[in-house]
């Protein structure tokens, strides 16, 4: 079931380089037994670019659809959860994983965001070495426990 | 005002000597309409001298001119005791021929003199001067009936500025009903804006409002009227202020104001009337603008109050927006940095083999600043989102419950501590139970926190005071390190502390909480305390919450 040496996708949705040179550092350091690649866009613009293959994003070999999206919910143009109801309402998005990653520790951001289907939420903590134990245990988890429904596999076709 | 003088032969010759000069011209008659007297400006009226007229009939006097409807409402009036108490008021718009009255004005009523009852019967073509004589003299049932005019007329403006909702409306229904109810061209109602101008806050001019003016008191009938406790012009007006252009325009030549002041005396504005011709009763005239003026200035000192408030409102309004942006501002603009600096400062600790034992070490110092920052950040955020949330959900609290819960919350501190904690009994009360257990929360971890080094924490928490009593109050009791009780203003202030963070950590902001939440509450807490020995937290608070009424 595990296919160890299929390369991930996980697609940063995040306006802030800082946390994505965290974020990306923490999933080339941590011992996964899989391995990544990861796609970095900007705003929730850019996402839904990408995940529609639109703009500089229409070569398919250049867009993967991902295995994985870890989504930052202020970011300006589209927010995080506009780009999460986007992808959970679109008949082949609809069904990949996809991880609120944020700062925020509103409650009605929580409750918004699996409300509107978000597989998980992760709040951007200062401490790494949390933020690594939290990312590995999600990452392992949705990546390799839990099976979830056609992947859209026929998108990445 | 009414009665007959108990000494007629003394008010017959006051009557007398002020009829020798008054301008009106005076005659008296008895039942049977003969005259028996009459003074100099009669005479001039009728063309006659004094001997020509004493004797004869006042209708001889006045058929001759072809007033036969004036004389049949005399005959009237004088064959029927009984209306000779209600007097007759005509106003004849004929010309007398070969007499200088134009316009004639005939009042006649009833007094009683040397036992007898005469009749006196003014006539004039100006009753502002017929009126102050019948003040002067003190005309018995003419100023009855001048009374039951006034009040008449008192009452439709009360009336009609009755229906006034607002200040605004009030002023703009008291220059309509002025106007209308005195017969006036023009009145208005103005505030004064400087020491030389005002400005309208209603005016009513030629059966209509006119859109509110500003204007100079120079050169005006208004000039100094501040000063003054009326300004009367009865006729002249635009040769006596030709400068004033407005009174050319309205062709007004009558003019009568009267300042109105605060509370505290202070000038605020004046009422005033204008007319393009005399004032049918200028006495009533008066009283009615001296009432009115008074009842304008607590208008317009109610309408500034209420000015004032809505400003300040507005202003208050505006400094919470701020607020609740600063909030924002603090709990993530603010935030985001410096998690980036706890998270990169990780980072470099991990990753670089050139940082020393030294270098390890400042990177520790700079990290547990930041936390300190951030700490300070969110209690800073709690404190400035307590006002707003706080009268949210008013409830009824069971304050026993909320310390059990505290404990509970508390319990690794509590054993870790070695802590004992003693409730007695506390009493239920209104309040908002979340803010509440916040309180008690601060209370009881501070008690434990400011502990004496090896003597473990013993915490009481008990109710004193009458339990009739409006405020409960309630008491945390603590054998801690205590503080002198000169510190007992600054400890509630926020980031205020006592102790070194090296001593125990904190941000200051916890008893500014506590303070604050109790205030929301309408209550007061205060603290006893003895270096060494202990604390004693009181919270005063009211057992019932008067809904709507907790101070924002």
């Amino acid at each position: 079931m595990i296919d160890s040496n299929k390369k991930h996708i996980v697609l940063v949705v995040e306006d802030d380089a800082d946390d994505f040179f965290l974020i990306s550092r923490i999933l080339k350091t941590v011992d996964f037994k899989f391995k990544f690649d990861i796609i970095w866009v900007k705003d929730g613009l850019e996402a839904m670019d990408y995940l529609l293959r639109r703009e500089k994003w229409q070569d398919p070999a250049l867009s993967p659809l991902p295995s994985l999206i870890l989504l930052d919910i202020n970011m300006p143009k589209k927010n995080g959860l506009e780009v999460l109801k986007e992808i959970k309402t679109h008949e082949t998005l609809k069904n990949l994983i996809t991880i609120i990653f944020t700062s925020s520790k509103n409650e009605l951001n929580i409750v918004l965001s699996y409300e509107l289907g978000a597989n998980s939420y992760i709040h951007k903590s200062s401490e790494i070495d949390q933020l690594e134990k939290k990312i590995k245990l999600l990452f392992s988890y949705w990546l390799e426990v839990a099976e979830l429904p056609s992947r859209a596999s026929d998108h990445s076709s | 005002m009414s009665q007959i003088p108990e000494n007629p032969s003394i008010e017959e010759d006051r009557f007398r000597s002020i009829a020798h000069v008054t301008l009106d011209g005076i005659l008296v008659i008895d039942e049977n309409a003969l005259v028996c007297f009459c003074n100099e400006i009669a005479n001039s009226f009728f063309g006659l001298p004094a001997r020509d007229i004493v004797g004869k009939s006042i209708y001889s006097l006045l058929s001759d001119h072809h007033n036969l409807g004036l004389c049949n409402e005399i005959q009237c009036y004088l064959s029927n005791k009984e209306t000779w108490d209600m007097g007759l008021h005509k106003n004849f718009q004929t010309k007398l021929e070969g007499t200088s009255l134009t316009i004639l004005d005939l009042i006649i009523h009833p007094v009683n003199w040397s036992s007898r009852t005469l009749f006196i019967t003014k006539i004039n073509n100006d009753s502002r001067r017929f009126v102050e004589m019948a003040v002067d003299i003190k005309l018995g049932k003419e100023s009855k009936k001048k009374n039951q005019i006034f009040h008449q007329k008192l009452r439709v403006i009360v009336e009609g500025c009755a229906i006034a909702y607002n200040d605004s409306v009030f002023f703009h229904s008291l220059v309509k009903n002025l106007a209308t109810t005195l017969q006036v061209y023009c009145v208005f109602v103005s505030e004064f804006t400087g020491v030389d101008t005002a400005k309208t806050l209603a005016l009513w001019v030629n059966n209509d409002f006119k859109e509110n003016i500003e204007y100079s008191l120079i050169d005006t009938p208004c000039e100094n009227i501040a000063n003054k406790t009326i300004q009367y012009y009865p006729d002249n007006l635009q040769n006596l202020f030709p400068k004033d252009k407005i009174l050319l325009e309205w062709e007004v030549d009558n003019y009568m104001s009267l300042p109105f002041f605060d509370a505290a005396g202070k000038p605020l504005g004046h009422l005033g009337l204008m007319c393009t011709k005399p004032l049918e009763d200028p006495e009533i005239a008066q009283t009615i603008l001296k009432i009115f003026s008074q009842y304008a200035g607590s208008a317009l000192e109610r309408k500034r109050i209420a000015d004032t408030l809505k400003n300040s409102y507005h202003r208050l309004e505006a400094s919470n927006e701020e607020l609740r942006d600063f909030v924002h501002i603090a709990s993530h603009d603010l935030q985001e940095p410096l998690r980036k600096i706890i998270s990169f400062s990780d980072l470099l600790k991990w990753s670089s083999n050139t940082l020393d034992e030294e270098g390890t070490y400042f990177l520790e110092r700079m990290k547990s600043a930041t936390r300190r920052l951030q700490s300070l950040l969110n209690d800073l955020v709690k404190f400035s989102t307590l006002d707003s949330s706080i009268n949210d959900l008013m409830d009824t609290v069971n304050l026993t419950t909320t310390a059990q819960q505290v404990l509970t919350d508390l319990d690794i501190l509590i054993s870790r501590t070695n802590a004992s904690i003693e409730i007695e009994d506390l009493p239920t009360i209104d309040g908002n139970s979340f803010h509440l257990l916040r309180l008690f929360q601060n209370l009881i971890s501070n008690a434990i926190k400011y502990s004496r080094d090896e003597v473990s924490p013993v915490i009481k928490i008990f109710e004193t005071g009458s339990p009739h009593s409006e405020y409960c109050e309630i008491n945390f009791q603590d054998n801690g390190i205590g503080f002198d009780e000169k510190y007992l203003d600054r400890i509630f202030k926020p980031f205020q502390r006592l102790h070194r963070n090296d001593q125990f950590k904190g941000t200051g902001m916890g008893l500014a909480i506590c303070k604050k939440i109790v205030e929301r509450h309408n209550g007061t807490v205060t603290a006893k305390s003895k270096p060494k020995e202990g604390t004693t937290f009181t919270v005063k608070l009211p057992r019932k919450q008067i809904r709507g009424n907790t101070t924002q």
